[in-house]
């Protein structure tokens, strides 16, 4: 089965995939539309794929750079309007513990959210990203470090030693 | 221990904290951390980073307070810190030597130029336009080689082939302003939300305000015709509206077993009655009212009704036995009998229906397998079971109706950006867009406009960028961007022209009037308020 064939056998899941990681990394209700345009793109430019079974990390990085495009262009709208965040929730927490994740610096939250929120393999995380499985790791050590020092304020008596 | 600090390290810490507490630090380090509250704090926030992390992710909205952004300068110093002095100086040599290359060449430039007779103007074939709105317009009719709108065959020679441009004709680059003739509309503000023109184009519905929502029914001029309570509207014929009104008083129940009733779903939309459907006519004026009662579905309200435009209509109804309980009747003269599914488009000759059979209603987003019916014997022409198609609002976001369109020839349906071959009801990811009258999709990429011939796609150059593409029926195309780059019209005639709209800063959203004369729209101001209007196009 050719590339193009597999767009089109697959669309569903592709479809489905793409929005869930697009969600994920902050597209919010735009994410059903970056999907579709990635997956448009990708089929337009499938001779740029030298290697077939790379199609599914080529599709999700594709994915990934039109939402960093996307959030770019939405960052320079000075908006007042609420902001659809993807966050981890814990009812036991306050949403301003969830809120940390979005001080987090870009990339840091990236591998967060790939790995942590979507379930991810570091080395998938790492193809995403166009980085290597170790830069990946890096950043969520780094990402880790980051959150407990500005959780620090947060941490109640069970979380003490 | 950090020997500079006297304090255990922070990513011993962290081990500790995920490797199962203080037990995993050696002796030294546990009787520090046990014995200091900045150890303890930090070892605390390192747990209950770790339950966050843990926990299931979704959806959250926040104010915009609550979510920090790297400032300007933090991003400056983020960036820096990535470089050292020897990676960065002869990055700045190069950006000092192309400066200086840069000034010299624009010196010459930036003097003062005789001025250069209209005649000889790279323009000077462009007509005048004869709109009288707005200042001294040109347009501009791309040479025979460029791509006209009536013939795009000829440039979707291939995928992925890029659409051949003419010398003399607009290019990227130039298209704000450049080749393309600029024109500045005057526009008639109407306030509300525009729903749809009528299909002679002579009209335009609107919602207002308030509850129940009070339908406008405006001229192209934007002149006010009249008005009607209701809950969803369609245009029946270009001078008769179906709408459905909230009869609070009608029980469902005697509805329901009333003489001659023909309703769909007998289940209250909201408490106290249903929904009744009457005609009226451009001046909200009733001209008949429909047997029963209508139950108003969750999430899809505004798609209640779908309207062909010559005389059909269909009335859509949740509490039915479809799927999802969605259940319609067709009107054409007389009511039909009940069928599964909520109707999503008539074909443009209005001899088929596309019926969708729900899985999922969510945020007015309908997704379920394909039918397609014969109008108005409603039998089944196909059944496509195993698609999952996604059908959205239409192009003014929540306004109104789906995003669905038959192509002309009615063998494709075009729904959110997925283009259906109704022979065998296989899915292609187009993005959205129309259909122009001579069976060419054109649709909106990041590439910019793209043409498509059956599965195969160009771009289409003067189009460029990331826009929203709107298409007459009657041929006209229209590139908005969404910020504040004029709109592009491309005419019939194949003349290009960029136009703006007084006072307006940015289009969110627009229709175009089936006759291509017109647009109603929805933006922002040039003082930053919202904005719905008409404008007529040259």
């Amino acid at each position: 089965m050719g590339v193009r064939d597999r767009f089109d056998a697959d669309y569903n899941r592709f479809f489905s995939d793409l929005t869930r990681l697009c969600r994920a990394l902050g597209a919010g209700a735009s994410a059903e539309d970056i999907a579709q345009d990635a997956i448009l793109h990708a089929r337009e430019h499938r001779y740029q794929l030298r290697d077939e079974s790379k199609l599914e990390p080529w599709l999700r990085r594709i994915a990934a750079r039109r939402t960093f495009e996307y959030l770019r262009r939405q960052k320079r709208r000075d908006t007042e309007e609420a902001v659809v965040a993807f966050l981890p929730t814990d009812p036991s927490l306050s949403i301003d513990v969830s809120a940390a994740i979005t001080c987090l610096p870009e990339r840091e939250r990236v591998a967060v959210v790939l790995v942590y929120a979507l379930g991810y393999e570091q080395e998938e995380a790492a193809q995403v990203m166009n980085v290597t499985r170790g830069t990946v790791a890096t950043l969520l050590h780094r990402a880790r470090r980051h959150l407990a020092e500005r959780l620090v304020g947060y941490a109640q008596d069970r979380d003490r030693p | 221990m950090s020997a500079m600090s006297g304090h255990v390290s922070s990513d011993r810490l962290g081990d500790a904290a995920r490797h199962g507490g203080v037990d995993f630090l050696r002796d030294t380090e546990r009787r520090h951390v046990l014995g200091c509250d900045q150890c303890q704090r930090l070892y605390g926030g390192y747990r209950l980073t770790d339950r966050l992390l843990a926990a299931p992710w979704r959806d959250v909205k926040l104010p915009p307070a609550a979510v920090a952004r790297p400032s300007r300068l933090g991003a400056l110093a983020e960036f820096m810190s990535g470089l050292n002095a020897r990676s960065v100086a002869p990055a700045v040599a190069a950006i000092g030597i192309v400066t200086l290359i840069g000034a010299a060449l624009a010196l010459p430039q930036l003097m003062p130029a005789p001025p250069v007779a209209t005649d000889h103007s790279p323009i000077a074939s462009a007509t005048t336009s004869p709109s009288a709105s707005g200042p001294a317009a040109t347009r501009v009719s791309p040479s025979s080689s460029a791509q006209p709108s009536s013939s795009p065959g000829a440039q979707a020679s291939g995928p992925g082939g890029s659409a051949p441009s003419s010398p003399s004709g607009p290019t990227p680059g130039a298209t704000a302003g450049g080749s393309a003739g600029n024109e500045t509309l005057a526009i008639g503000k109407t306030g509300g939300s525009p729903i749809a023109w009528s299909p002679d184009g002579a009209h335009l519905l609107l919602w207002g305000s308030g509850s129940p929502r009070q339908l406008q029914i405006r001229d192209a001029s934007g002149r006010l015709n009249g008005t009607a309570a209701a809950d969803a509207a369609a245009w029946v014929t270009s001078s008769t509206i179906a709408i459905a009104t909230h009869s609070s008083g009608v029980s469902p129940s005697a509805s329901a077993s009333g003489p001659g009733h023909h309703g769909v779903g007998v289940s209250p939309g909201r408490s106290g009655g249903g929904e009744t459907v009457s005609i009226v006519d451009v001046g909200g004026h009733p001209v008949a009212t429909l047997p029963g009662s209508y139950a108003l579905g969750g999430g899809v309200a505004n798609g209640m009704i779908v309207g062909s435009g010559s005389g059909e209509f269909t009335i859509a109804s949740q509490g039915g036995s479809g799927s999802f309980g969605w259940s319609f009747v067709l009107w054409n003269g007389s009511v039909s009998a009940v069928q599964d599914g909520l109707p999503i488009a008539f074909s443009q000759d209005s001899h088929r229906l596309a019926v969708l059979h729900p899985s999922s209603v969510s945020g007015g987003v309908v997704t379920g397998w394909l039918e397609v019916m014969v109008v108005p014997s409603l039998n089944t022409v196909a059944s496509f079971t195993h698609l999952n198609l996604r059908v959205g609002s239409g192009s003014l976001g929540s306004s109104y109706g789906f995003d669905a369109a038959f192509s002309p020839d009615g063998r494709y349906l075009l729904a959110s950006g997925t283009l259906v071959n109704l022979s065998n009801g296989s899915p292609l990811a187009t993005g959205k867009g129309g259909w122009l009258p001579d069976g060419t999709l054109v649709t909106s990429s990041n590439a910019g406009l793209l043409r498509w011939q059956g599965t195969h796609s160009s771009v289409d150059s003067r189009f460029p960028g990331m826009g929203t593409v709107e298409t007459a029926r009657h041929g006209e195309l229209i590139y908005f961007y969404g910020d504040s780059r004029p709109a592009l019209l491309l005419d019939t005639d194949g003349s290009l022209t960029a136009i703006s709209l007084a006072g307006v800063r940015s289009i969110g959203g627009l229709l175009v009037s089936p006759n291509g004369r017109a647009i109603a729209f929805g933006g922002r101001a040039t003082d930053g308020s919202s904005i719905t209007a008409v404008a007529t196009l040259p």
